[in-house]
């Protein structure tokens, strides 16, 4: 750069001084929008503390079955409504003793896992030597070992490969050693310190999937609607109208009795899909009409852009016009409303599980453990840590996204730059 | 006028007939149909209640059947209730979901917009700031945790108020503070929002000029301009307010249609949830429509076009 000679009869001064001009501006960065975007949110303290908030919660809940918590599920009538303590308790097996009926024999779980795996080992060096029908017989008694009698599955609920492969970090790590009830038990005496972390996954997973779903639709929806205009724009915003001035809250608890028959469940079990999955694709399926507003209103004022008469010059056709020129252009605004329809969408799950008919157990939510809180709190015993600390968590994660939402649309919002 | 009115009944006919066929194709096509039990029923009686409920005439003839039953405003009996129409079951929730309603909308409307005009003259103020977080936390605290705390703090704990039960006045209050705290919420941003805006208008400066208290200029001149936000609320509100007075009427175990609604969903009642949907889908509507009219009388602007 310094090199670059500047043409003419002009002074070496000048020449010096034009050539500090140009190193100058070569060093002066252009910022984009959404670098300018960052700049704004990060002077936001409100919405930069929401947003660490909230990746901490995300983390808990995906690492949830590493950290020392006790199990969500194992019931022990000993330890009903037990207040908040900081009494050391360890991860418990109950085990029917073999030789007095009456007695359950408690067992740490490190303890149960070695022997577990040495019965298993026994079974392998029996199957290396069986043959023919006692092979197949030891081979599916291997089987059951694994998918039924393992100990995990009685300490938690349905773990998958990925939960189980942490469970065992977790034993490596921590043993036997909890966190004592710093929440308190409920009324079957399970941690709810426990239930609300394992909770946190359902509901956060409410939000993220119902969240997509409404993306998808909304989008396609308002930016076929706003491209085509004319009447087409004129039919489909007319059916978002009347959807709008729908109630679905109670067609939604309706539709969710319906599926929590049994005869529905089997049929919706053979296309491959739980109850829980289809209640967020529902939940997702009647919240996507702002967002298809916004993205038509969007797309409307962008389709007249010379970017987009170039495009087609060039040859591209309808479908790659709408998802590859103009969506893109509509991401600021998509992503403003992303964070606000996701509480939306939270809110609207907790609000049904606590209604009974959203989350079904084993499947724990955070709108479920308020419920289950409520339904057994009595003038005489006033179990408020069963509603407080489901409640509260609930609280502040909804606090924390709508906090970001609102940081985001301000930050995103051309007219509040160089504020 | 006459316009907007004629196209808000066919838009509301429309909408009330999309619902309709919605819940009765959601219904016959579910696998099992309204009379399926745990344990089954004998098949003379089987026989006996498909025949009185038309259920082997034709789709569409007990679509359409149904279709002008409900025009008719008759929905039928219940399925599950002894006895009972489902027109009965909602006459008499109705009363008690209706006065809850308007107690909590009375409610948020004089708190709202009370702390949304302070908090929008005394500006940056510890009204302003105080007033705006509790604004805040109202908006984001779910109503259910809502009620739950409260009905543990003010009657298990404090004992201020029963527990359950309908009909006296402090059976009321504390539902109705529960069902209308987070719209005080957002009714207060709206009126701050919008009399921050009708404040800087010239107007405002020419009553302060020609020496109005200030009392008078923001009762009688800015409070007007401010209000439209709020009103055009009101509508979506309403459709908040039925929802959470399932939530409260359950908590507090009142007797309202929320609760029959609930009831009905649980007992797979399907007369009685798809009667009670078309009603709150008519209510919603209807209250849409009024709010639409009365903001079309606030600002004369808006009926002229």
């Amino acid at each position: 750069m310094s090199s670059k000679s500047i043409p003419g009869n002009i002074s070496a001064d000048d020449q010096a001084r034009y050539e500090q001009l140009l190193a100058e501006s070569s060093n002066i960065k252009g910022t984009s929008q959404w670098q300018d975007a960052m700049k704004r949110l990060r002077r936001d303290r409100a919405a930069m503390i929401s947003f660490y908030f909230l990746i901490a919660t995300c983390l808990s809940a995906i690492f949830a079955p590493v950290l020392p918590l006790q199990s969500p599920v194992v019931q022990n009538l000993n330890n009903q409504f037990k207040p908040p303590s900081r009494k050391p308790v360890s991860l418990i097996f109950f085990e029917a003793a073999k030789e007095s009926k009456e007695e359950l024999k408690q067992i740490g779980l490190v303890q149960k896992l070695r022997e577990f795996n040495e019965e298993v080992v026994a079974i392998r060096d029996e199957l290396k030597l069986a043959s023919g029908d006692e092979r197949k017989k030891l081979q599916t008694e291997l089987n059951n070992k694994y998918e039924i009698d393992h100990p995990f599955f009685k300490v938690w609920n349905q773990p998958g490969w990925l939960t189980r492969q942490m469970i065992h970090i977790r034993l490596l790590v921590f043993g036997d050693y909890c966190i004592p009830s710093l929440c308190g038990t409920d009324e079957l005496g399970r941690d709810v310190l426990s239930r609300v972390f394992w909770g946190s996954r359902v509901s956060l997973m409410a939000g993220i999937i119902a969240t997509l779903v409404s993306l998808v639709i909304g989008v396609s929806y308002g930016a076929i609607s706003g491209y085509y205009g004319g009447f087409v724009d004129a039919v489909m915003m007319r059916i978002v109208d009347i959807l709008y001035s729908i109630p679905f809250i109670f067609i939604v608890i309706f539709v969710m009795t319906l599926i929590s028959q049994e005869k529905v469940q089997a049929w919706i079990e053979s296309y491959g899909l739980n109850q829980l999955t289809v209640f967020y694709l529902i939940i997702g399926l009647i919240y996507w009409l702002t967002m298809a507003r916004v993205v038509r209103g969007q797309i409307l004022s962008l389709k007249n852009e010379q970017f987009v008469d170039a495009a087609r010059v060039v040859g591209a056709d309808n479908f790659r016009i709408i998802f590859r020129h103009l969506v893109p252009n509509t991401m600021g605004i998509v992503i403003v409303y992303l964070t606000l329809t996701i509480p939306a969408v939270m809110r609207f799950e907790a609000f049904l599980s606590f209604l009974g008919v959203g989350v079904a157990p084993p499947d724990v939510s955070w709108g479920l453990l308020v419920n289950e809180g409520i339904r057994v709190i009595t003038p005489v015993r006033i179990y408020w840590w069963l509603v407080l600390f489901p409640g509260l968590t609930l609280t502040l994660t909804l606090l924390a996204l709508n906090f970001l939402g609102d940081g985001l649309r301000d930050a995103l919002d051309p007219r509040m730059k160089n504020k | 006028m006459i316009r907007l009115l004629l196209d808000r009944i066919v838009t509301m006919a429309i909408t009330l007939w999309v619902v309709f066929t919605i819940t009765f194709f959601l219904v016959r096509f579910t696998p099992g149909g309204p009379f399926m039990e745990e344990k089954p029923i004998p098949d003379a009686i089987r026989r006996t209640i498909e025949a009185k409920f038309h259920m082997h005439d034709p789709l569409w003839k007990q679509y359409s059947r149904h279709l002008w039953n409900t025009a008719c405003l008759d929905f039928g009996p219940s399925y599950k209730m002894e006895d009972y129409t489902v027109n009965e079951i909602i006459a008499e929730g109705f009363p008690v979901s209706a006065s809850l309603g308007i107690f909590a909308m009375v409610f948020a409307i004089i708190l709202g917009v009370t702390s949304g005009v302070v908090s929008a003259v005394r500006r940056y103020s510890a009204y302003d700031y105080g007033f705006m977080t509790v604004a805040i936390l109202g908006i984001a605290v779910p109503n259910f945790v809502l009620g739950s705390l409260a009905i543990i703090l003010f009657v298990f704990i404090l004992g201020w108020f029963p527990a359950a039960g309908w009909g006296t006045l402090q059976q009321i209050i504390l539902p109705a503070i529960c069902l209308g705290l987070p719209f005080a919420g957002y009714i207060a941003r709206l009126t701050r929002t919008g009399m921050l805006e009708v404040l800087n208008q010239d107007y405002i400066r020419t009553a302060y000029a020609k020496g109005l208290a200030p009392v008078n200029v923001i009762m009688k001149h800015a409070l007007r301009g401010a209000l439209l936000p709020v009103v055009s609320y009101l509508g979506p509100a309403t459709a908040g307010i039925l929802s959470g007075s399932l939530v409260l009427e359950r908590i507090f175990v009142l007797p309202g249609m929320g609760s029959h609604f609930l009831e009905g969903a649980f007992q797979r009642d399907y007369v009685l949830v798809m009667g009670m949907v078309m009603v709150y889908t008519a209510l919603v509507f209807v209250m849409n429509s009024l709010v639409d009219l009365s903001y079309a009388i606030i600002d004369p602007r808006i009926g002229s076009r």
